[in-house]
C-alpha cells in the first residue's frame, strides 16, 4: 500500500525529473494517478471525492491571490523600468568583485525574491554579473544560492501561506522556527556565494561584512514574521540587507575601475511601489479597527465528516476561509494600482503599458496556476483517501526518530520535482505533519526543515535550472550548472538536518 | 470545432484558461451538489474534473 500511496508523487517526479514535463502536464498527471489509486485500492466514495475537491478549492484560491498578484506588482515596477534601475544603480558601489557577488548576488537577489520571486532574481541578475565580468556559470550559481534562503518568505509569503493552507495550523505557530532554519541558512548561503566568487580566499576577506549582513537581514526577516508580517518578511530582509549592505560596499570599494557616480532620486522612485506595499501591509496589521473592519467579509465553506470505503475518516471543520479585503493577494493589488498611478504620472510609461503589464502577467501565472491546481487537488484526494497517512506510517515506522533528518531532504525533493517551494509545501507539509504527530515529534519543527529543505531544492529544479542557462547565456550547459550547484545545496541540506535534530533533542 | 481547436493550439494561455476555470468552478459546484443530493451532477462534474486534468497532460489537442 505504501508503493500505491506514493505512486501520484513518483509519478510526478519522474514526469518532471526524467521526461522534463511542465508543472501542469505532470500535475495532470499526478491527479489523475491518485485519483485512480485513491478509487480501486483506498475506497474513496463520490461524496469524498466531491468534498476534497471542494476543499481544495479554496487552497487553491488562498495560494494563487498571492502568486497572481505578486507577479502584477512586479511587472508594474518592471514595465516602468524600476527593475533596470535598480540593476544598473547596485554595481556603481563597489568595483571589489567579492563584494559586487555579495550586493548583488546574494542581498539584491534575496530583495528580488522577496518582492517578486518565480525564477526573477537569477533570470535579472545572471546578466548583470557576466556584464561586471563574472563567468556565465558563476554568474548563475552565485544569485541561485544567494536568494535561496529568501524563498519561504519571499514571493510576498507565497510558499509560507503555502504551508499554513496545507496544514491549517497559523503562522504564530509556524513563523518562528521556519524563520530560524532560513535565517541559517541564509548566513551558510553569504559565505557559498562568496566561494562560488572567488574562493576561500574572498571568503577569509569578506567573512566579517558577510556575517554582519548576514545576521541582519536574517534577524530582519524573523523579527518580521514573528510580528505576524509574514507576507512582507523576505522584503524586508532582502530591503534591510541593501540598506546594512550600501555603507559596507563603499568600505570594501576595492581597486577596480570606478563606475562613476550614482543618481539616487529615479533608483528612490523605481523602490515606490514596494514602499506603498510595506505601509499598506502595516498599516492594516497595526490599526485595530482597521483589520477588523476589513476582516468582516470571508468566504469558504464548512464541511461534515468523510468516510471512504475502507473507513478511512476526515474529521468535520471549516475549510480555509479567504478573508477577501485583508488577504495579502488584495493589498498586493492595491499597491499595484498606487505604483501604476505613481510610475504614470512620473511619465515612466510608454502607451500601452497596462494592458502589456495585464498581458503578460496573465501568460506568465496562468500555466502555473492549472499546475498549482491539479497538485493541490492530488494533494487533498491523496488526504482525504488515507493515502498521506499510510505514507506517515510507512516512514515513521521504518525511519523512527531518524525521520526529522530526513525532512529537510523530502521538502527539497518536493522543490525539485514540482519546481517551487510552494508546490513542495502543498504536496508535502501534511504528510510531514502526520508523520510528526506519529512520532510525538513538534510539527514546528519538522515544517521548518521542511519548507527550509524545499527553499534549497528549489534552486536546483530544472525550471530555474533552464532559466538561469538561458539569461546567462549558457543553454545547452545546464548539467554543468547542475553539477556545480547540488554539492553545495546537499552541504546545507546536511546543515539543516543536523539542526532539526538539534532542534527536536532541545525541545 | 475544427476551427476553435487550432485556435486554441495557437493561443495556450487561453486553453490553460478554461482548463482552469473547469477545475475551479467544477470544484466548487460539486460542494452544492452533494449537499443537495444530486448524484448525477456530482459524477458530471468529476468527469469534467478529470477530463480537464487529462487535458492538461495532454496539453496538445
Amino acid at each position: 500500500m505504501f508503493i500505491l500511496a506514493i505512486s501520484p508523487i513518483l509519478v510526478i517526479l519522474l514526469l518532471m525529473v526524467g521526461f522534463r514535463w511542465g508543472a501542469s502536464r505532470a500535475g495532470g498527471a499526478g491527479y489523475l494517478t491518485a485519483i485512480l489509486v485513491a478509487w480501486i485500492w483506498f475506497g474513496i466514495n463520490p461524496e469524498t471525492l466531491s468534498y476534497a475537491h471542494a476543499k481544495a478549492v479554496f487552497l487553491i484560491l488562498d495560494v494563487l491571490l498571492i502568486i497572481w498578484t505578486a507577479f502584477l506588482l512586479f511587472r508594474v515596477v518592471d514595465e516602468a523600468g524600476g527593475i533596470k534601475i535598480l540593476s544598473k544603480s547596485l554595481p556603481y558601489l563597489t568595483a571589489d568583485k567579492g563584494m559586487q557577488a555579495l550586493i548583488i548576488g546574494w542581498i539584491f537577489a534575496s530583495f528580488l525574491q522577496g518582492v517578486g520571486g518565480f525564477g526573477v532574481p537569477v533570470a535579472v541578475i545572471a546578466p548583470i554579473l557576466v556584464g561586471l565580468g563574472f563567468s556565465p556559470l558563476s554568474a548563475v550559481v552565485i544569485p541561485s544560492l544567494g536568494h535561496s534562503w529568501a524563498v519561504t518568505f519571499g514571493s510576498l509569503g507565497a510558499s509560507f501561506n503555502a504551508m499554513m493552507a496545507a496544514t491549517g495550523l497559523d503562522w504564530q505557530v509556524l513563523a518562528s522556527p521556519a524563520a530560524i532554519f532560513l535565517g541559517i541558512t541564509g548566513i551558510c548561503v553569504g559565505f557559498a556565494a562568496a566561494y562560488a566568487a572567488g574562493g576561500w580566499k574572498t571568503i577569509r576577506r569578506l567573512a566579517l561584512p558577510i556575517f554582519i549582513i548576514g545576521v541582519v537581514m536574517s534577524t530582519a526577516q524573523y523579527l518580521t514574521v514573528t510580528l505576524g508580517f509574514w507576507s512582507i518578511g523576505g522584503l524586508i530582509g532582502g530591503t534591510t540587507g541593501l540598506l546594512i549592505g550600501i555603507p559596507l560596499a563603499w568600505k570594501y570599494k576595492g581597486n577596480g575601475k570606478s563606475l562613476g557616480k550614482l543618481d539616487w532620486k529615479p533608483l528612490l522612485i523605481s523602490l515606490a511601489g514596494y514602499g506603498v506595499l510595506v505601509v499598506l501591509t502595516l498599516f492594516i496589521q497595526l490599526v485595530p479597527q482597521l483589520n477588523r473592519f476589513l476582516s468582516q467579509v470571508q468566504f469558504g465553506f464548512d464541511f461534515p465528516a468523510t468516510r471512504t470505503l475502507a473507513g478511512y475518516m476526515v474529521p468535520a471543520g471549516p475549510g480555509r476561509q479567504i478573508t477577501i479585503f485583508r488577504h495579502a493577494g488584495m493589498i498586493l493589488l492595491v499597491s499595484s494600482a498606487a505604483a501604476y498611478l505613481i510610475f504614470k504620472s512620473a511619465g515612466w510609461y510608454e502607451a500601452g503599458s497596462l494592458s502589456r503589464i495585464l498581458g503578460s502577467t496573465g501568460k506568465r501565472v496562468i500555466s502555473s496556476s492549472v499546475g498549482i491546481t491539479s497538485i493541490v487537488m492530488m494533494a487533498v484526494i491523496m488526504q482525504h483517501a488515507g493515502m498521506t497517512d499510510t505514507l506517515a506510517r510507512g516512514f515513521s515506522s521504518s525511519l523512527g526518530w531518524f525521520y526529522p533528518a530526513l525532512s529537510p531532504w523530502i521538502g527539497a525533493l518536493g522543490a525539485v520535482m514540482t519546481g517551487s517551494n510552494a508546490n513542495s509545501n502543498l504536496v508535502f507539509s501534511l504528510l510531514q505533519l502526520r508523520t510528526a504527530e506519529l512520532l510525538g515529534l513538534p510539527a514546528a519543527i519538522i515544517l521548518a526543515a521542511q519548507t527550509t529543505g524545499g527553499a534549497l531544492g528549489s534552486v536546483v529544479a530544472p525550471t530555474k535550472i533552464i532559466v538561469g542557462a538561458s539569461t546567462a547565456g549558457l543553454e545547452g550547459q545546464e548539467g554543468d550548472i547542475l553539477r556545480k550547484l547540488l554539492p553545495a545545496i546537499c552541504v546545507l541540506l546536511l546543515i539543516i538536518s543536523i539542526i532539526t535534530m538539534i532542534g527536536i533533542i532541545l525541545i | 470545432m475544427k476551427k476553435l481547436f487550432p485556435w486554441l493550439r495557437e493561443n495556450p494561455s487561453l486553453y490553460y484558461l478554461i482548463l482552469f476555470l473547469l477545475m475551479i468552478l467544477s470544484g466548487i459546484i460539486l460542494f452544492f451538489a452533494v449537499q443537495s443530493g444530486r448524484s448525477n451532477l456530482v459524477y458530471v462534474c468529476l468527469i469534467i474534473l478529470i477530463m480537464a486534468n487529462a487535458a492538461a497532460v495532454f496539453k496538445k489537442i
